[in-house]
């Protein structure tokens, strides 16, 4: 026991045990007499092989293990007590760990953390407590996701110390001109949405939601290249939570699927776990627009045959689902299948917003849901409340019904 | 406990500098070849210092891994405790294989921790990732001989350090 013990775990002194497998004539040979020169050779042999390990046992007196140094050893270590000061027994090894820490890992062991992973997993799927657990966590690792964009960060505000005036100017002179002629557009599209909200009213149609929403800006950090998740730099405490909508100019970029505090995790439209209600804004053919895994493009699966689609149609978020204002362009429609051989045709778009390279992104709440329409209401549909006083023109103020 | 103490500090130590490195950002072309460091880290210390980095401490990192990347909760975990088990398992023969025959060893190891990414993947619903995906466990077999000599002369220099300063 306390012979073998002596070499510490470095030397691969070895120790039969119940049940032990032999791990080859080379450490097993180090304590049996007749035997030891080979052990010695192999030692040796070692060392040739520029393993500094066993030069750092022998000590800086003995540059070559020799027969006297195996003979010593037993010796060399008192019971009980350190050893730190002898050659022998360098202060890095542990007298008392198990010799084969893990040398021989145990399978009962590997069995329940691997069972206990797998369970975590599954647990995770179903989306239940742990997302809270994982909100929670966010407040630990704000600081680490803090440390980890430091550089980037850090070249960020040195790019912005050192650039050059005439540059910033240029570049706020060209942000004005966008500007003036983005809201000389607003101001149209403005006066129509009046129009169209006064005709919407005497067909007494469903009203319309203003967008509005919380600017987020995006953390650059890398979670995983092969992975849809961004991280936000703003959490609950800026009025975000679990299941709020992101856009960006473009179109829409993904949901925020934790919240912390202060930092949240998205989830990008093209992650194969999302799915978004869409309509195509030529037609109103309503579908489900399922994320692939691929940035470049989305699946619609389940259309009939006959589906009045085609290559350039643009998609619409609809207020189905209530997650998203109803409108905002979604994809556009890049390939249609119309398999012979099935009973459904798959389509698949491109999405339209930057999906994240972008840096802001608006956050948007989830709508009011309306649900479908109630029998009973709609038997007094006359008297209904859809009076011009409610119907919202789409850029106004954006106040809960 | 005393002497396991400073080796025990530098595998924390090395494991939480390669979670953060990992989260660094980068341009995308490099991104997408960047090596598991936690993996490297970790399959060191099994081969080296394995009373330090047992099949706990890689299932908790794995956890800190999960958390961090807001993956799916005990993805890495897994994927940590299977490349721990593996690397222990053969470590004898590991140990004294010279450095680039060792690293031959880490690719497979590489490799096989990402089909195991690939299958909890193709699980959660993914595609097949693109052909891009396989490149990182080359990178880090060409990476595994300098983390190697990087961290052994940290923890070659740090006993060193110990046993001048006695007992």
């Amino acid at each position: 026991m306390s012979r073998g013990r002596a070499l510490g775990p470095e030397f691969g002194a070895y120790e039969p045990g119940p049940g032990t497998r032999d791990p080859g004539p080379e450490r097993a040979v180090i304590w049996k007499g007749p035997q030891r020169m080979r052990a010695i050779r192999i030692g040796k042999q070692s060392i040739r092989s520029a393993d500094s390990r066993v030069l750092a046992l022998a000590g800086p007196g003995s540059r070559v293990p020799g027969p006297e140094f195996l003979r010593r050893a037993p010796k060399l270590r008192p019971p009980n007590r350190r050893v730190g000061g002898s050659p022998m027994m360098p202060p890095g090894t542990n007298a008392q760990a198990p010799l084969f820490a893990g040398g021989r890992p145990g399978t009962l062991k590997l069995v329940v953390l691997l069972a206990l992973a797998i369970m975590l997993m599954l647990a995770d799927r179903q989306r239940g407590f742990l997302v809270s657990v994982r909100e929670r966590a966010l407040v630990l690792t704000a600081p680490v996701y803090w440390l980890a964009s430091l550089p980037a960060t850090i070249v960020e505000v040195g790019e912005l110390a050192v650039s050059d005036r005439q540059a910033l100017a240029a570049e706020n002179q060209q942000l004005r001109e966008e500007l003036l002629t983005t809201q000389i557009e607003l101001q149209q599209r403005r006066a129509e949405g009046e129009a169209h909200a006064r005709v919407l009213a005497l067909v007494e149609a469903t009203e319309r939601e203003a967008v509005t929403g919380t600017l987020v800006r995006i953390v650059d950090l890398d979670l995983d290249p092969f992975r849809h998740r961004l991280l936000l730099d703003r959490g609950s405490n800026a009025g975000l939570a679990r299941g709020d909508g992101l856009i960006d100019a473009l179109g829409v970029v993904g949901q925020v699927s934790a919240a912390g505090p202060n930092t949240a995790f998205a989830i990008l439209i093209t992650d194969p776990n999302h799915a978004l209600p869409v309509e195509v804004s030529r037609n109103g053919v309503k579908s489900i627009a399922y994320g692939t895994g691929d940035a470049t493009w989305l699946a619609l699966p389940n259309l009939p045959l006959s589906v009045d689609l085609s290559v350039g149609d643009r998609l619409l978020t609809t207020a189905v689902g209530g997650r998203f204002p109803a409108g905002i362009p979604v994809a556009e429609i890049s390939a249609i299948e119309r398999p012979t051989d099935a009973a459904f045709a798959i389509a698949y778009a491109r999405p339209l917003s930057a999906l994240g390279r972008n840096r802001e992104l608006l956050a948007v709440k989830p709508i009011a849901w309306l649900g479908p329409p109630d029998p009973t209401a709609s038997a007094r549909a006359p008297e209904s409340d859809a009076t011009p006083g409610h119907v919202q023109p789409p850029p106004s103020t954006g106040e809960e019904p | 406990m005393r002497p396991l103490r400073g080796t025990y500090r530098l595998f924390l130590l090395a494991a939480a500098i390669a979670l953060l490195l990992t989260l660094v950002p980068m341009p995308t072309w490099l991104a997408v070849m960047k090596p598991m460091g936690l993996a490297l880290v970790l399959a060191y210390f099994a081969l080296e210092a394995p009373e330090v980095a047992g099949l706990g401490h890689a299932f908790l990192l794995g956890l800190v891994a999960d958390v961090l990347y807001g993956g799916l909760l005990g993805e890495h975990a897994l994927r940590m405790v299977i490349l721990v088990f593996l690397t222990l398992r053969f470590r004898h023969r590991l140990r004294f294989f010279p450095i680039w025959q060792q690293a031959g060893a880490v690719f497979a190891l590489l490799l096989n921790d990402r089909v195991l990414d690939l299958w909890i993947r193709m699980m959660s619903g993914s595609t097949w990732p693109p052909l891009l995906f396989w490149l990182s466990p080359v990178v880090g077999m060409a990476v595994w001989p300098w983390v190697f000599l990087l961290l052994d002369g940290l923890r070659l220099r740090r006993r060193q350090a110990q046993r001048d300063r006695g007992p």
